[in-house]
């Protein structure tokens, strides 16, 4: 069998892998241990919230799926930070999430040139150090010009429910074993991660009227820039919390609980603590929030958002029995954690292509992340850079003030990840350029020069984008006249003549009270851009003076271990990270502005050696 | 957010002479602005009339059009020069207040300090000095940049650097509440701001205004006087007296002072820098709102901010106002009487402000008396740490940012915290602190965060 790319896997980085390459032409393979678990979500059934909401909205002016699988399987949908600031305002939804696996399997298999393989790839293979392929463990050999490992928790994937541990990547699904021996081989140090997930309870043994319930927004924020159809019936969550009892009874079984018997080695995410760590970290909460989320409208599976255990059974159906309103609960499926195999992500370029073997991507969980989020946003842009490495094109890197996804890359690249990573809007330096609202406005015109958009797409884009321009012109061209004032209630504090523009800018003006008829989506974008031009503009003056640095290249072979002057700690970091320009080293942890400077000099060195130009004698000029 | 960092982007500016009491001193600027700042300070055009690699005698002016100092300027336009980038030189006398001044009003037209050798790394990179040169370059700025962590450690160590280390855990506290409560708002994070929050806020701008205070004077040599008030008040005319000529312009229709006006003056053998400020009216319209703002940044910059008020229609001071060192002065002393400055000076005290006198722009009475006997007042304290001239730059940095938290309670808890990380990532630069770091790890300490 032969393909131009080749996917290992058919989660969420590999599907936007897979589809982003297809979109460009390319031939690709996707293989996954199940077919029928394309797409699927190994924990909570929701896409969205703060800062990664605003990824799955890039993953749309990308051209991705992800946006589109959820507005049309969404069951609950939530606008958050509405009033809290235009960087952090985002949005949520709950996923019916048979049906958003459905979806997006549907798509893949709608393109013609994507091949599911349901089948395990047990290695790479490597001809005269060159990547040729992979490995299946039924199908044989499959050569390609470019591989995509999004393997997710699968390599060497071990789960843990107290004292039972079985191997996995999931529960319901086997591990990869092979696949880490094969990276090992070609000179990839793997670290070990863990993560866990909650039990999963059956909606009919629950006593639903005992608990408060939490509707959904309306109108639904939606995700895409395009309309998609929904016309699932929207659901409502409901909350509900643990109590002393409870933690009692988990603090008494600590003793049988994997994590604190320290049979898990893997480092675990802090912002997602199991009910045993907020029981230990926090003692003195007396009760920790649950909200009961069904997985869909026709399963009677229910997540409850909040317990992530791997007690052992018995423990687990103890201590739900002491919440209110799972008194009687049956539990369908045990919590438990996973603990898999990653490579440290400084060990990739910007592209996400690993250094020591060129050809072969990672992207996804593989990069020691968690959330769909950012595992698709990865996906898009490996499918994407493998397409252009075979063609001998510049990758395709988004900058930190361009993208979360650019954020989410250069961290990972640039300082390497000690625990899973995830977004936070706090990670963006630039945060109000950074918005939702605006991911299209940022980000169609490389989705355009990259191939990623379809013409029809294209041509919506920039109808959008003219909108917005034409409405900004029309703000800053109309005046306000003594009448307007009058209406507004800004007689005496304006002066009649002011631009629209700046009667906006008044806290109380929204751009409701100045036209009629403006598409929700393009007031918003606008509004934002005039309301916080001041804060916008601090953030443009700042990208402008940092672009020096990202647009100095350093050369391909710097001897880091030789330069004197540095110090050993920073000469290990650069020589590990082997940054591509020199604002990527500036981002270095540990790199201060004078080794940054030590560096511009040595890198200067070597450039002038390499084109041996005559260099004139130094001249002082001063008199 | 990452203004520590340095971009050859930036025009940098530095004194290349050794400091101290020298006749002479010589300060550098090289980079893109260059052209346009040496047009500004010295009202000439640089392409225009301006040979390159001429010594000229030029007078430097302030923002305000006054003279600084009788200076030879000598131009070297790009690439032939020691950098490679257009270079000005200023040739000015050697007094601190005078070199002081020449490289304030350099920053404030866009420049920045230089680093240690880095003019000599731009020179090196475009190409104007050939690699061996270049090697030693290099030696000398990693021995540069021992000295300097030592000195810096020297200067970060005892006093100032825990006052430094204290205001950014409590600013760190606050910031740690805000970004849990963005970042995680389905989760019990709490709301915002609380009055807690604004106390740490505001006890922590009290503290940077202390040490802004007590660096100033040794630092510059001048002290700082900021003219406040209402519109119409009379304090152009009050700068105009003092300035001994028309310049500013004064106009019967309050609110003509958009732009904050700046004055040097000396008065019985004491350097003073006089600034007159924008009048304050709360239905201010945009312009005239930015210009107020301005004002503030400079009442709140000062060794002290002269609020002078009108005797017949007394205007107060009030919010954030207060937080500058305010001493109130009533002017208009030509209209009124003894009893009615009285009454005032009992109302100042009333709401806890201290009273500097009675003056008539007008004729000049009173105003002699005010600015001596305020120096007296301008304790300079006996530990006053000395800060480099770039701590300074950082801990007015992070007052401005954090009263403009204070001063944004209707903004959305975003915008707060961004500024307040602004003023958290100046001071934590001060101590080489990775503030983000510490507010992660913040976050998931106090919250409890998770699925
Ligand atoms: C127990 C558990 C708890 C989690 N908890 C969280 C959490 O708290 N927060 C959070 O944000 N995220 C959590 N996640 C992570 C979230 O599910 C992942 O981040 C996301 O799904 C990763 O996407 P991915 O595409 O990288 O990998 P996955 O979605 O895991 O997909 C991996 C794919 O690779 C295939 N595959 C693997 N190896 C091979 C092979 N050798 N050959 C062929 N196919 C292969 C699999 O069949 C599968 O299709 C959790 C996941 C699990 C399993």
């Amino acid at each position: 069998m032969q393909a131009d790319v080749i996917v290992v896997g058919g989660g969420h980085a590999g599907c936007e892998a897979a589809y982003a390459a297809a979109r460009l032409g390319a031939k690709v393979a996707m293989f996954t241990l199940r077919r029928d678990r394309i797409a699927h979500m190994s924990c909570n059934p929701a896409i969205g919230g703060v800062a990664k909401g605003h990824v799955v909205r890039e993953i749309d002016a990308l051209g991705g799926l992800m946006a589109r699988a959820i507005d049309a399987t969404g069951i609950q949908f939530r606008r958050l930070n509405a009033s809290r600031g235009p960087a952090v305002r985002s949005s949520r939804a709950q996923a019916d999430s048979s049906r958003y696996r459905q979806f997006v399997r549907e798509e893949i298999e709608s393109c013609t040139n994507i091949t599911i393989v349901e089948d395990e790839v047990l290695a790479l293979l490597v001809e005269n150090g060159r990547l040729v392929g992979v490995r299946g463990a039924s199908v044989g050999s499959v050569f390609a010009g470019a591989v995509i490992l999004t393997t997710g928790t699968f390599l060497s994937g071990k789960c843990f429910v107290g004292d039972e541990t079985f191997e996995g990547g999931r529960v319901g699904d086997a591990a990869a074993k092979g696949l880490s021996t094969s990276l090992r081989e070609i000179g990839l140090t793997l670290g070990r991660f863990k993560t866990g997930t909650t039990p999963r309870l059956d909606t009919a043994s629950i006593h639903w009227d005992a608990l408060e319930p939490q509707s959904g927004d309306i109108p639904r924020p939606c995700f895409s820039f395009d309309p998609v159809r929904n016309d699932l019936p929207q659901i409502q969550c409901f909350l509900t919390y643990t109590n002393e009892k409870t933690d009692a009874i988990v603090r008494e079984n600590l003793d049988r609980s994997p994590l604190y018997r320290g049979i898990i080695e893997g480092t675990g995410p802090r912002y997602c603590p199991s009910l045993e760590d907020k029981v230990v970290r926090f003692a003195d909460r007396k009760r920790h929030q649950i909200f009961l989320e069904p997985e869909g409208l026709d399963t009677e599976r229910v997540y409850p958002n909040g317990i992530s255990t791997s007690l052992p059974k018995d423990v687990q159906d103890r201590f739900l029995h002491s919440i209110v309103g799972l008194e009687d609960v049956r539990i369908l499926e045990y919590g438990y954690a996973v603990e898999y195999d990653y490579a440290p992500p400084t060990q990739l370029l910007p592209s996400l292509m690993t250094k020591v073997l060129p050809g072969l991507f990672l992207a996804g969980q593989i990069n020691g992340t968690s959330g769909y989020e950012e595992a698709a946003g990865q996906g898009l842009m490996a499918g994407l850079n493998a397409v252009r490495w075979m063609a001998g094109d510049s990758p395709a890197i988004l900058g930190r003030h361009e993208a979360y996804i650019g954020v989410l890359i250069d961290d990972l690249v640039t300082k390497g990840v000690d625990e899973p990573y995830r977004l936070f809007t706090s990670r963006a330096e630039y945060r109000l350029i950074l918005r939702e609202s605006n991911a299209e406005e940022r980000l169609w015109r490389h989705a355009m020069a990259w191939g990623l958009l379809p013409e029809d797409r294209i041509a919506r884009a920039s109808m959008r984008d003219t909108a917005r321009v034409e409405l900004k012109d029309r703000l800053s061209m109309q005046r306000a006249d003594p009448a307007m004032l009058a209406r507004l209630g800004l007689t005496g504090r304006m002066v009649p003549g002011s631009t629209l523009e700046s009667l906006l800018r008044r806290p109380e003006i929204t751009l409701g009270h100045l036209f009629d008829g403006i598409d929700d989506e393009i007031a918003l974008v606008v509004e934002e851009s005039v309301k916080y031009a001041g804060y916008i503009e601090r953030e443009a003056r700042e990208i402008v003076r940092m672009s020096e640095l990202d647009n100095y290249r350093l050369p391909d072979a710097l001897d880091y271990l030789a330069m004197n002057g540095l110090s050993n700690e920073v000469r290990s970091k650069l020589l590990a990270v082997q940054p591509i320009t020199l604002g990527q080293a500036s981002r270095i942890p540990g790199v201060t502005p004078t080794s940054l400077a030590l560096l511009r000099v040595l890198a200067h060195r070597v450039v002038s050696r390499e084109t041996s130009e005559g260099i004139p004698e130094l001249k002082e000029c001063s008199t | 957010m990452r203004s520590n960092i340095e971009s050859f982007a930036d025009t940098i500016v530095s004194v290349v002479t050794a400091r101290g009491a020298a006749p002479v001193a010589v300060l550098r600027l090289s980079g893109s602005l260059a052209q346009t700042i040496v047009r500004e300070m010295t009202g000439m055009g640089f392409e225009a009339e301006m040979p390159t690699h001429k010594m000229l005698r030029r007078a430097i002016l302030n923002g305000e059009g006054r003279v600084l100092d009788d200076a030879l300027v000598v131009l070297m336009r790009a690439p032939n020069s020691f950098t490679g980038e257009d270079v000005v030189e200023f040739h000015i006398h050697g007094s601190e207040p005078v070199v002081h001044q020449v490289l304030e009003r350099s920053c404030a037209l866009g420049a920045r300090q230089a680093g240690p050798g880095e003019f000599s790394l731009r020179a090196v990179l475009n190409g104007r000095m050939n690699v061996a040169q270049a090697e030693a370059i290099a030696d000398l700025i990693s021995a540069g940049s021992t000295s300097q962590a030592l000195s810096a450690a020297a200067n970060v160590r005892g006093a100032l650097s825990k006052r430094i280390g204290d205001l950014l855990a409590r600013l760190e506290s606050v910031l740690i509440d805000w970004r849990a409560a963005l970042d995680f708002p389905d989760y019990p994070t709490g709301d915002g701001a609380t009055e807690a929050h604004w106390q740490v806020l505001s006890d922590v701008a009290d503290v940077l205004s202390a040490l802004l205070a007590a660096g100033r004077p040794a630092l510059s040599g001048a002290f700082r006087v900021a003219l406040c008030g209402a519109p119409n008040v009379g304090k152009s005319t009050l700068l105009n007296r003092l300035a001994g000529s028309e310049r500013v312009l004064v106009d019967a229709i309050p609110g003509t002072t958009r732009d904050p006006v700046e004055i040097t003056l000396e008065i019985a053998g004491t350097l003073f820098s006089v600034w007159d400020t924008a009048g304050i009216r709360d239905d201010a319209e945009a312009l005239e709102s930015r210009g107020i703002e301005m004002s503030l940044a400079r009442a709140l910059e000062s060794d002290v901010a002269f609020w002078i008020i009108d005797p017949q229609e007394p205007i107060w001071p009030d919010g954030i106002w207060k937080q500058a060192p305010l001493a109130v002065v009533m002017g208009k002393a030509d209209l009124a009487d003894l009893e009615c400055a009285e009454r005032l000076k009992k109302c100042a005290y009333e709401r806890g402000l201290s009273w500097a006198g009675v003056i008539s722009g007008l004729n000049g009475d009173g105003i002699d008396e005010l600015m001596t006997s305020s120096m007296d007042q301008l304790r300079i304290c006996d530990d006053t740490p000395h800060l480099r001239r770039r701590h300074f730059g950082l801990i007015k940095h992070a007052h401005v940012h954090v009263l403009q938290v204070l001063a944004s309670e209707s903004l959305p808890l975003d915008m707060m915290a961004r500024d307040l990380e602004e003023a958290l990532h100046a001071l934590g630069s001060i101590l080489g602190r990775d503030v983000e770091m510490s507010i992660f790890e913040g976050i998931f300490s106090e919250f409890c965060i998770g699925k």
